[in-house]
């Protein structure tokens, strides 16, 4: 493949209309096109990355770049059986994983100023009424820190990115049927985790 | 945080290393070698699966009496490892993780089950048992002792074939493929086996010798006789 060209000509600019899957094809035939799949998803990642772990700005850069390189270059290996989102996805968490445990000193904290974080998984824990003051999100977001990483990462993916089980499943490779028992006992820890708090 | 910068120093980094997709078969050889593990794990497990078959099917077990005796426990903790290697193995294929743990234990003792029997049937575990027994002393000490105790009669067992069993009589001529001639007395009370004895089968009787050369039979069951051949 002919190196990385900035230059999409005028003929390819319908790109908005073109799916992830699409993109993928035309990536490997012009390079230039996975600027815009990196411009897609960077953002949504960006805050993925720093809702799972926490990490600094430049950390999370370094992740990102990590992520769009190594997708870069198994992007052969993308199978459209599955979405593009799920591939990057999972490929994001795999690496902020990998990140999180060689630097030991970041404990994948929660930002506490997440408000919509809060509020997203609030309203996925049925607890709006309750959890309406900014007192309350904090608790949540601190109680969310202490539950295990897996289930976090399951309702992160599930309240704030989204995901359907299915694509759950995908992102973390794990069966549909424990993406549901994930979610249950990350909600009864953090319920737990709340009647002591509140 | 920028993403336009992190997006050009993305795009950058790509330029500056020229860095190209790696292509499908190279992606792909990891599966194809995950795949080819996993069929020969499955092969193997499926093999020593037809060995325990053939070490039980052959050596008239009784479950209270002879458990301790006649069960490979050596295969069977082999066959617990490959077992579990071959499930490792399959969830991390490519679409492993979709399958519950459940369902893959089940299937897998369900092939493996499977395959391992007609293994069996089809004779590999017997020519496999011949040849590690003619060539593998250890296998001999290791499974074989269990057959030994089916031809000492001071322990109460005596195998070979029958002569001269006539309707209704009270003893039998008996030729222990071991310890030689021997007559044995049967009563009201010994157990026989459901089959017929044919005149060419080879039977093992448990019981106890009352003199030398006189045996009292208690139960009888028909022997493998390949099977004490191969000690």
């Amino acid at each position: 493949m002919a190196p990385f060209s900035y230059y999409i000509t005028a003929m390819d600019i319908n790109f908005p209309e073109k799916s992830d899957e699409e993109l993928v094809k035309l990536t490997l035939q012009k390079s230039s096109y996975y600027k815009v799949l990196i411009e897609r998803y960077i953002r949504k990642l960006g805050a993925y990355v720093k809702r799972l772990s926490n990490s600094s700005k430049e950390d999370i850069e370094d992740i990102l770049q990590e992520v769009f390189i190594l997708a870069y270059k198994n992007l052969r290996g993308f199978n459209n059986a599955f979405k593009f989102s799920s591939w990057i996805y999972r490929i994001t968490h795999n690496v902020t994983i990998s990140h999180f445990r060689k630097n030991k000193k970041n404990k994948g904290v929660l930002d506490l100023e997440d408000n919509e974080l809060g509020e997203r998984i609030s309203s996925g824990l049925n607890l709006e009424d309750k959890v309406n003051t900014d007192f309350l999100v904090e608790e949540l977001l601190k109680a969310l820190n202490k539950i295990d990483l897996r289930y976090k990462s399951v309702l992160i993916l599930r309240f704030i990115e989204e995901k359907d089980y299915q694509e759950i499943s995908d992102i973390l490779k794990i069966p549909v049927g424990t993406v549901g028992t994930y979610i249950k006992r990350g909600k009864e820890d953090l319920l737990k985790l709340l009647k002591i708090h509140l | 945080m920028n993403h336009q910068n992190t997006t050009e120093k993305i795009i950058e980094q790509i330029n500056t290393n020229k860095i190209t997709p790696v292509s499908l078969w190279r992606l792909n050889l990891k599966n194809i070698i995950l795949w080819v593990i996993l069929f020969l794990t499955v092969f193997c497990l499926s093999w020593i699966i037809s060995l325990v078959i053939y070490h039980i099917a052959n050596n008239n077990w009784d479950l209270n009496r002879d458990l301790l005796y006649v069960v490979p426990f050596l295969f069977f903790l082999m066959a617990g490892i490959l077992f579990f290697l071959s499930i490792f193995e399959f969830k991390n294929t490519e679409r492993g993780y979709k399958f519950s743990n459940i369902a893959i234990i089940v299937v897998a003792i369900f092939i493996a089950g499977a395959i391992g029997a007609i293994f069996y049937f089809v004779g590999i575990a017997e020519s496999t048992d011949k040849i590690f027994s003619d060539n593998i002393p250890e296998y001999n000490d290791y499974l074989h002792y269990k057959a030994n105790r089916y031809l000492a009669p001071e322990l109460g067992f005596i195998t070979g074939k029958p002569i001269n069993i006539g309707t209704g009589a009270s003893s039998f001529d008996f030729i222990d493929i071991n310890s030689g001639p021997w007559k044995v007395f049967i009563t009201p009370a010994t157990a026989f086996p459901l089959q017929k004895i044919m005149p060419e089968d080879f039977i093992t009787i448990f019981g106890e010798v009352i003199e030398p050369g006189i045996f009292n039979a208690i139960e009888i069951k028909i022997a493998n006789i390949k099977y004490f051949l191969h000690l």
